[in-house]
C-alpha cells in the first residue's frame, strides 16, 4: 500500500501541480516541433515528396532502409527519433525523485512513514509510470499527425503499438534508474543533470582510453555495452518484438543502478 | 518503559564528534526538555533518533527498537527543525499523504488530517500552499503532521524558534494537553518555557550529557533560594539594600535588570519578611518563586 501511494504521489507530482503541467507542456511543444520539423519532413523526403531534412541528413543513404524497418514509414520515423529523444525527456522528467526534497527536508517527514528503501523503489516506480505514459502520449501524437494524411496508416500503427511501447520504455528504463541514484546524491535536479553528463562523459572518456590501452585484450569489446542507452545503435536494426532480443542490457543496466541507488539512500544522512 | 535509550552513543561529522559517548535512558510520561548550547548537538540526537542520521557507533533504542525500523512507523514521529513541506501541493494534501503512508486508508487518512488541523486550529490552512502561511503556522502545521494517527512519542526540535508569542502559546498549550497520551521530548533555547511544559531535564554539551534531573527545583534548592523579579522601574538598588538587610539572607545577586537570587539559610523563613518590607519601601515585584530558575541552575548566572 505504502509503494502505491508514493508511487501515486510521484505521478501526482507531475499531473497534478502547476509545475507539473508546465513540464508537461513544455514536452508537447518539444515533441510538436519533432513531429513537425522532423518525422513529417522525413516521411515527406522517404515518399520521394522532399529533400528529408535532418534525418536524410544524419542517416544519408541509411534513411529508406531504416524507415522500412517496422513495415510502416511512420512508426519507423517514430522509432528512430524515440529512441535518441526520450531518454533525453526521462533525464530530464525523473531528475528530481529525491534531490529537493532532501534539501528541503520533507524527504524527514517522509521518513517518519516509510522506509528509504520504500521510498527509493517507489519513487522510481512512479517514475516509470510516468515515461509509459510518455511514450503512450508521443505514439499517440504520431498517429493524429498520420491520420491527418492518411487515416489508413495511422490505423496501421495500431497493431505495432505494443512492441514499440514496450521497447522504448525498456530503453528509457536505466535513465530513470540513473536518476534515482544521482538524485539521492545531488542537491537539486539541475545538480542531478549536470552529474550525469558529466558522468556520461568521464565514464565515455575511461572506456575509450582502456579500449586503445588493451586493445588487443578479448575483453575490451564489452565495454561498449557499459554505457546506459549502448544498445540503442543495435535497436535501430531491429523491429517488432525482436528488439527484445538486446531487453537484458538495459534490465542490467538498471538493476546495478538501483542497487547502487539504494546503497547510497541506505548509507547517507538525510 | 524506557522510550529513548543509547549506550556509548557516537555520531561523527569527519573529525567533529557531534555525539560523544551518550549514555541516556529516558522514560515514558510527562514532557521532556532536551537542553544545551548551540552546537551541543541536540538536532543530531533527534536526527538519530528519527533515523535520519546513522550513528557512528553506540546503541541507539526507541520504543525498543532500531531507529528507523518500521515497527516505528506511526509510533515516532518528530516536528524537525526547519524541515518544510513540498511547496507544489496543498497541506491538506500533503498530510492525508502522510496519514496514508501510515497506513490508514484514503478515508480514515483524510479524517485523520481534518482532527490534526482542527487541533492546531488551522483548519482553513488545508487548502493552502505551505508558502502561503506565516511562520508561525508553519510551525503549527509541522506539529500537526507529528499528531497524525496516534504516535507514543513525538520528538520537538526547536518548536517555538522564531515564533510570535500566541502561536508559542497555542504550541505549549497544545503539548501541555496531550502530555497525557503521548511522551513529549522537547528541544528548545527558551528556558521559561520548558520549565513550564516539561518536568525532567536532560542537558547536553559539546555532544556529551552533563545533567539530567527534575526541572523543577528539588526540595533543597527550595529551601536555600529565592528568585524575585521586580516590577518594571523599580529600583535594583534599593531592593538589594532592603533584602540584605533581612534575617537570614547571606547574599543578594542581581541576574538582570530587576532579577535577583537571594540566597539564604537553610530553613530560615525570608519570604514574608521581604515582602512586607517591600511593601513598606514601595518596591513592586512581578514574581517570587522558591529556588532557582532552571537557567540559573544550569549557567548559574554570574551576577552583578
Amino acid at each position: 500500500m505504502q509503494t502505491l501511494a508514493i508511487a501515486q504521489h510521484e505521478v501526482l507530482k507531475l499531473f497534478g501541480t502547476r509545475r507539473g503541467w508546465m513540464s508537461i507542456a513544455a514536452f508537447l511543444l518539444v515533441w510538436g516541433i519533432i513531429l513537425a520539423f522532423v518525422i513529417e519532413p522525413a516521411a515527406r523526403f522517404l515518399s520521394n515528396e522532399d529533400t528529408g531534412g535532418l534525418i536524410a541528413l544524419l542517416f544519408g543513404d541509411r534513411a529508406q532502409q531504416l524507415a522500412n524497418s517496422w513495415g510502416n514509414l511512420e512508426v519507423s520515423l517514430y522509432w528512430l527519433v524515440a529512441l535518441y529523444v526520450l531518454p533525453f525527456f526521462a533525464i530530464l522528467f525523473s531528475a528530481d525523485q529525491m534531490a529537493s526534497d532532501r534539501s528541503r527536508g520533507t524527504l524527514r517527514y517522509l521518513l517518519l512513514r516509510c522506509g528509504r528503501f520504500t521510498l527509493f523503489f517507489s519513487r522510481f516506480l512512479g517514475q516509470l509510470f510516468i515515461m509509459l505514459l510518455l511514450v503512450l502520449l508521443t505514439y499517440a501524437a504520431s498517429m493524429a499527425l498520420t491520420a491527418v494524411h492518411s487515416p489508413e496508416r495511422a490505423l496501421d500503427m495500431l497493431p505495432v503499438a505494443a512492441p514499440v511501447i514496450v521497447n522504448l520504455w525498456l530503453v528509457l528504463m536505466p535513465y530513470v534508474a540513473l536518476m534515482a541514484l544521482l538524485s539521492v546524491l545531488a542537491s537539486s535536479s539541475k545538480q542531478a543533470i549536470v552529474y550525469s553528463v558529466i558522468g556520461w562523459i568521464v565514464l565515455w572518456l575511461l572506456i575509450r582510453y582502456v579500449q586503445n590501452r588493451f586493445e588487443l585484450s578479448s575483453w575490451v569489446g564489452l565495454l561498449d555495452w557499459v554505457m546506459p542507452g549502448a544498445q540503442i545503435q543495435a535497436l535501430l536494426r531491429l523491429s517488432h518484438w525482436d528488439a527484445l532480443q538486446l531487453a537484458p542490457i538495459p534490465i542490467a543496466h538498471t538493476v546495478v543502478l538501483l542497487v547502487l541507488g539504494a546503497f547510497f539512500m541506505w548509507k547517507r544522512d538525510l | 518503559m524506557s522510550v529513548v535509550f543509547t549506550e556509548n552513543l557516537d555520531k561523527r561529522f569527519g573529525s567533529v564528534k557531534a555525539l560523544n559517548k551518550l549514555d541516556l535512558s529516558l522514560d515514558a510520561g510527562e514532557p521532556i526538555a532536551l537542553i544545551g548550547p548551540n552546537g551541543a548537538g541536540k538536532t543530531t540526537l533527534f536526527s538519530v533518533l528519527c533515523g535520519y542520521l546513522r550513528p557512528s557507533s553506540g546503541t541507539v533504542k526507541v520504543l525498543g527498537e532500531q531507529p528507523g525500523s518500521s515497527a516505528l512507523i506511526g509510533r515516532v514521529t518528530s516536528m524537525p527543525q526547519d524541515a518544510l513541506m513540498d511547496p507544489h501541493f496543498s497541506v491538506g494534501r500533503q498530510l492525508t499523504h502522510y496519514a496514508r503512508l501510515q497506513g490508514l486508508s484514503k478515508k480514515a487518512a483524510k479524517l485523520d488530517k481534518d482532527r490534526v488541523l482542527d487541533i492546531v486550529q488551522l483548519s482553513e490552512a488545508s487548502t493552502m500552499k505551505p508558502e502561503a502561511l506565516s511562520h508561525g503556522m508553519r510551525k503549527r502545521i509541522a506539529l500537526a503532521q507529528a499528531l497524525l494517527g496516534k504516535p507514543e512519542l513525538v520528538l520537538l526540535d526547536e518548536p517555538t524558534a522564531g515564533i510570535d508569542p500566541p502561536n508559542v502559546k497555542i504550541i505549549r498549550d497544545l503539548v501541555s494537553e496531550l502530555s497525557d497520551s503521548i511522551t513529549f521530548i522537547v528541544s528548545s533555547h527558551n528556558l521559561d518555557e520548558l520549565e513550564r511544559l516539561c518536568k525532567s531535564v536532560v542537558y547536553l554539551e559539546q555532544g556529551e550529557l552533563k545533567q539530567t534531573g527534575s526541572v523543577n527545583a528539588q526540595s533543597d534548592d527550595q529551601d536555600t533560594f529565592l528568585t524575585v523579579r521586580l516590577a518594571a522601574n523599580s529600583d535594583d538598588n534599593a531592593f538589594a539594600a532592603m533584602a540584605k538587610a533581612v534575617p537570614g539572607v547571606h547574599s543578594v545577586t542581581r541576574l538582570a535588570q530587576g532579577d535577583f537570587r537571594i540566597h539564604c539559610d537553610h530553613h530560615a523563613v525570608v519570604d514574608e519578611p521581604i515582602l512586607a518590607r517591600m511593601r513598606e519601601e514601595g518596591i513592586k515585584y512581578r514574581q517570587l518563586v522558591r529556588g532557582r530558575s532552571l537557567e540559573d541552575r544550569l549557567y548559574g548566572g554570574a551576577g552583578s
